[in-house]
């Protein structure tokens, strides 16, 4: 007991004797004392602009060389004891409804759905180029690349694009919430859920500088590199 | 395949030509289901559920032909997926018979052409009408069955694919901006006739096969009433 009392005692007085004001404490620390937030260096959003026929096209075109890469990289058994080019043949042009667990079509394909979703987004396009160019590139996909395997699935066309479209719109708003806070986890799990962000075709980083203006006003510069 | 490149590349011009931001529309919501199944006998089998619904419309906001503007037209593909249970129904293929409870799970595609009326009450709320085609699968998992022909266990599944029509009327909230998110609520009724049922192979949730499949030729078809209710996202 006494040493309890002696162990409260000395954490009392060395809580006076060293005792530090508010400033001194954070006198390291840049606060946005208005809004109690950190203070951020970049701007993340999402800039809209008009493209040309060709960049349509070279958009969609990496988007479709991806999905040769990434459909075998994510299904190597489905690919290698499924797959054949007679398969492919026979599977042309048709459009079935598949017996795929829930599992794939309302969690997996809405899934990827969003990430073609925000890959658009990342380049510029507004939402509904975004929700249409993601439609064209999921039909791609199912037309001419997974029947490699299997036929187009007709809930799979649905999904890909409209859940995924809806899912992305979601992912967009949390990510750029996340990437805004300026918290260092708040910055990693927004990249995590929207890896867009992290490629050179991301033009919504904003640098934000302090500036004086001409009449003596302070402002932000938001600085854009295209 | 010529067809589909032909219409990529139509769609994909489209985007550069025509003013599309205003009437390309996606909504998402919930959905709540009761129907019914005649299946493979005489008794009326009715299942309930619930699930979610998305659907993608384009409005004619811009269309106008020999004097008469289409803007109260919009074409629509909606998706609805539910789960739900069926008290009972009875399936029936070449080497399998099997009748009893079963949890069931749906997808509904329907393609459809809305008209808008004058909008009611402060001009806010607005009601619409579609008509369109449509098609379905219904996946049952059996539970409490009897098998009476072949052999089936825990791990199979009966799937009935359905086509039919959609009929869809409801209300939606006038706003003079889609980025306020409209509200809309709306019933539907699909009426469908069984086209193919197959007894699939679940035992490898990856990989779900089907074992045998059967084109039917008899009267398999079922009612279903949906209530959504949802928004537009953007």
């Amino acid at each position: 007991m006494k040493i309890i009392i002696v162990f409260i005692l000395f954490i009392l007085q060395t809580s006076f004797l060293f005792a530090q004001t508010k400033a001194d404490l954070y006198k390291y620390q840049q606060v946005n004392e208005q809004q109690k937030s950190r203070p951020t260096k970049y701007h993340f959003g999402y800039p809209e602009k008009e493209h040309s026929t060709g960049q349509i096209f070279k958009d969609v075109g990496f988007a479709y060389a991806l999905t040769w890469i990434f459909y075998p990289l994510t299904q190597p058994e489905t690919v290698g004891q499924k797959g054949s080019w007679d398969k492919y043949q026979d599977n042309l042009g048709k459009i079935v409804f598949d017996h795929d667990a829930p599992f794939w079509n309302v969690m997996v394909h809405p899934i990827s759905g969003s990430q073609l979703y925000l890959y658009y987004r990342a380049n510029g396009y507004t939402k509904e180029q975004s929700f249409l160019l993601t439609t064209i590139s999921s039909a791609m996909f199912e037309f001419t690349v997974e029947v490699y395997t299997e036929p187009a699935s007709a809930p799979d066309l649905f999904n890909t694009p409209v859940l995924g479209s809806i899912l992305g719109y979601g992912i967009e708003n949390l990510s750029m919430y996340l990437l805004n806070t300026g918290n260092p986890l708040g910055r990693f799990l927004g990249h995590v859920i929207n890896p867009s962000t992290f490629f050179w075709f991301y033009d919504g980083k904003m640098i934000i500088t302090p500036d004086i203006s001409k009449d003596g006003q302070a402002m932000f510069k938001l600085y854009m590199d295209f | 395949m010529i067809k589909y490149l032909i219409f990529t590349i139509l769609i994909t011009f489209s985007l550069t030509v025509h003013p599309y931001e205003k009437t390309v529309l996606l909504r998402g919501g919930a959905t709540a289901t009761f129907g019914g199944v005649k299946s493979f006998d005489d008794s009326d089998n009715y299942f309930w559920g619930g699930g979610i619904n998305a659907n993608a419309g384009y409005r004619f906001s811009n269309l106008t032909i020999k004097g008469y503007n289409f803007n109260r037209f919009e074409i629509n593909a909606s998706g609805n997926s539910y789960w739900g249970k069926i008290n009972h129904i009875k399936s029936e293929l070449e080497h399998v018979a099997v009748d009893g409870t079963a949890a069931v799970r749906t997808f509904v595609i329907a393609v459809y052409l809305k008209y808008h009326f004058d909008t009611l009450y402060k001009k806010i709320w607005q009601p619409y009408v579609g008509l369109g085609p449509s098609w379905s699968q219904h996946t049952l998992k059996m539970k409490d069955y009897q098998v009476t022909k072949g052999s089936f266990n825990g791990n199979n599944r009966i799937a009935y694919l359905t086509e039919g029509a959609t009929l869809v009327f409801g209300i939606e909230e006038n706003l003079p901006y889609k980025e306020m998110h409209p509200v809309f609520m709306e019933f539907t009724y699909t009426f469908t006739a069984a086209q193919k049922v197959s007894l699939l192979d679940a035992s490898n949730h990856k990989e779900i096969e089907s074992i045998e499949y059967e084109n039917i030729d008899k009267h398999v078809y079922s009612h279903i009433i949906m209530f959504n209710m949802g928004m537009t996202i953007f």
